[in-house]
């Protein structure tokens, strides 16, 4: 609505300046064209949120619309709340495209958006292009290419990782019980990585309800299965984990150590938020990173600054799921801007699907949307460690899976 | 198994000392409180935010509890400004709409991010049968059973517990013998939002940072004073820790553990069949 209001605005000064007979240039940095309607559903509120995502891509089309929006027209972003429902995520999606009449969803992150979505979508030719893609719909669906590496090639890559650098054997893993098909695409990845590597993960528990289970259960769990490596997904029960490992004697202050459990978390467990929030206590704790992270030894990487900018600029918090919105929202105005004509959903779908190795400084695997079954394109993760409240990077080069 | 059913303990004590406030509030002032829960995690979350912000323990805890019993106080005078002398039907009904209102209100207001959780009862206690259990599972399992013991002791053996049971049973009497009824009944209210908030700041190190997942402990408290029927204190503490270990128990199987909320319902569903045993079945059902 503010981009509304600041298009009307500018819009209004725009025939003022002309009335005057000013120099248009004098006022070409806001944009003043007919705006540019993007949407985005995303987990706002309910079990589990994800609200950074759009809140970065809102503070990146704020600053695109400030620097001349594209090709002078601003985007007008709508973002909804699906609250973990699907009768929400079904309303939001009718909304945007048939009322709204939206180019395209850009930088959302819903817990099920893909799976209710998808077919309306490829129904109604529109394309979704989530920050955060959680659900198996998200990396299964022809109109659906989200920018992060997902919970399933990050299951992989965690224990990649867990194996081949840190030589952890004993692995297991332990996360949220989301959905049936987010608990099958985990497991797969998990098959799929045992088929690869020869090695089996000795124990798999995805039973986790936020907010409702006892972390200990799940410490001990852990424990009695003499697990060396775990890899495990939760945000906002971190701390209550983070307690009770440190209450059951389980030591994971040095990950590479042969004595200490390594428990590296997907890629929510990396926020500004929970490293302060856990401070010391967390020390040794790993997270996945599937966007370059902000780290102070990457602080000067290529892209980060850019990024961290815009957030700070329009006061997204800085987190690894925020990043993933913010490529989103980057990738959508890149791709805009090379249209010629009127952006609409068909030149855009049209543009869109000839992006093939769309490289952000950002992601280490190119991205790609061109026509297929599924995409899943980032298959890669950095990993952080949390050292007095900090996370810190631990791998300068990116640990990919294969596709 | 018995692993498992240990780590449910501080759960279990959680909700008996829930159970206990609400059959207490119940037999007060005959209003079967949904928002219980709701209001003493104000008291969890207000704590979190000051310890956030480097408040000491104590004060927070203080200021914590004062909110929880505040926010309670809050939905008790509205019951008693505008509902006293309304069936327990339209009461209870009251009591979900404030569980609401303060569930939507507070989720705006706190959100479900991560904070630091206070260490102060997060410590070993002992060792018992592989696992190590924590002050605060102590202090909620000791903490329940001592409060079944003084509110019985308070409710029988003293003028002010004879005033409250002459309160609920006949408040038009006892108004017109001069008590005050609406004081008394918001007294009520506050003192068990306290009451309430201690438990939570027991169990909460060890439950989750959502509000919602917070403020629906009513169920298995509900549960357990449901064992209790509504009356017994000490039957109410018994159920509460027998949820809380089934629940545990439970949690060990991956299979069981996704289904392990549906336990307070079961028992809910058994204690109502129990009580209603001497019923005729046509009158009954």
């Amino acid at each position: 609505m503010r981009s509304k209001a600041l298009a009307l605005m500018a819009a209004s000064i725009g025939v003022v300046v002309g009335i005057a007979g000013t120099s248009a240039s004098a006022w070409a940095s806001t944009a003043t064209g007919s705006p540019i309607k993007v949407g985005a559903i995303s987990a706002l509120s309910g079990p589990i949120t994800i609200a950074d995502p759009q809140n970065t891509a809102k503070a990146y089309f704020k600053y695109i619309n400030a620097h001349g929006g594209i090709n002078g027209h601003p985007i007008d972003y709508i973002s909804l709340d699906d609250a973990a429902n699907p009768a929400n995520a079904a309303t939001d999606a009718r909304q945007l495209v048939e009322q709204d009449g939206v180019v395209a969803e850009v930088g959302g992150s819903s817990l099920l958006e893909c799976a209710v979505n998808a077919n309306f979508y490829v129904q109604q030719k529109v394309l979704d292009i989530p920050g955060i893609g959680v659900d198996q719909d998200c990396f299964g669906s022809p109109d659906v290419s989200p920018v992060n590496t997902g919970p399933f090639n990050g299951t992989e890559a965690g224990l990649e990782y867990l194996y081949k650098d840190l030589h952890k054997t004993k692995l297991c893993d332990i996360g949220n019980n989301v959905s049936a098909s987010y608990n099958a695409g985990v497991i797969a990845s998990i098959k799929k990585w045992e088929a690869s590597t020869g090695q089996k993960v000795l124990l798999t528990d995805l039973s986790i309800v936020p907010g409702k289970s006892n972390m200990t259960t799940y410490v001990l769990e852990a424990k009695k299965h003499g697990c060396t490596g775990v890899v495990w997904g939760l945000t906002s029960t971190a701390p209550q984990l983070v307690q009770a490992a440190h209450t059951q004697g389980i030591n994971f202050s040095d990950p590479s150590s042969p004595k200490d459990v390594a428990w590296i978390g997907l890629t929510t467990i990396y926020s500004s938020q929970l490293a302060t929030a856990l401070g010391a206590s967390g020390n040794g704790l790993m997270s996945e990173s599937e966007f370059e992270p902000a780290t102070p030894q990457d602080a000067n990487a290529p892209g980060i600054a850019a990024w961290e900018s815009v957030a700070k600029a329009g006061g997204a918090p800085i987190s690894s799921t925020g990043e993933g919105g913010y490529v989103a929202a980057k990738l959508f105005v890149d791709v805009a801007k090379t249209i010629k004509g009127a952006i609409t959903r068909a030149s855009f779908t049209a543009a869109m699907h000839k992006v093939s190795d769309y490289v952000s400084p950002l992601t280490g695997t190119p991205y790609s949307f061109t026509p297929g079954p599924a995409h899943n394109s980032n298959r890669a993760i950095k990993v952080v460690i949390l050292k007095g409240g900090v996370w810190q990077s631990l791998t300068s080069n990116w640990v990919v899976v294969p596709s | 198994m018995i692993q498992a059913g240990i780590t449910g303990l501080s759960a279990g004590g959680a909700y008996a000392a829930l159970g206990v406030c609400v059959v207490l509030l119940y037999r007060m002032v005959a209003v079967v409180n949904f928002s219980l829960a709701a209001a003493a995690a104000d008291g969890w979350f207000v704590l979190l935010v000051l310890h956030q912000h480097g408040m000491a323990y104590g004060p927070a805890a203080l200021i914590g509890v004062a909110t929880g019993a505040a926010v309670s106080a809050i939905v008790g005078t509205i019951m008693a400004l505008w509902f006293a002398e309304a069936d327990v039907r339209t009461k209870s009904t009251i009591g979900i709409a404030a569980f609401i209102a303060i569930n939507t209100i507070s989720f705006r207001v706190f959100g479900d991010n991560a904070r630091p959780i206070p260490t102060q009862l997060t410590g070993r206690a002992f060792e018992l049968g592989g696992v190590y259990v924590t002050g605060s599972t102590v202090a909620a399992i000791v903490g329940s059973v001592v409060l079944a013991i003084a509110v019985s002791a308070v409710l029988a053996k003293t003028r002010i517990g004879s005033e409250l049971r002459a309160l609920s049973e006949r408040p038009r009497t006892a108004e017109l013998m001069g008590m005050s009824v609406r004081l008394r009944t918001i007294s009520v209210w506050a003192v068990v939002g306290a009451i309430a908030t201690i438990a939570m700041l027991a169990i909460g190190p060890q439950q989750s940072s959502s509000f919602s997942a917070m403020s629906l402990l009513v169920v298995p408290a509900f549960a357990a004073a449901l064992v209790g029927l509504f009356r017994n204190f000490y039957a109410t503490v018994i159920g509460g820790i027998a949820i809380g270990v089934i629940q545990g128990m439970a949690s060990e199987s991956s299979t069981f553990a996704q289904y392990q909320d549906v336990v307070p319902f079961v028992i809910i569903v058994v204690a109502i069949l129990w009580a209603q045993r001497g019923e005729v079945w046509d009158v009954a059902r």
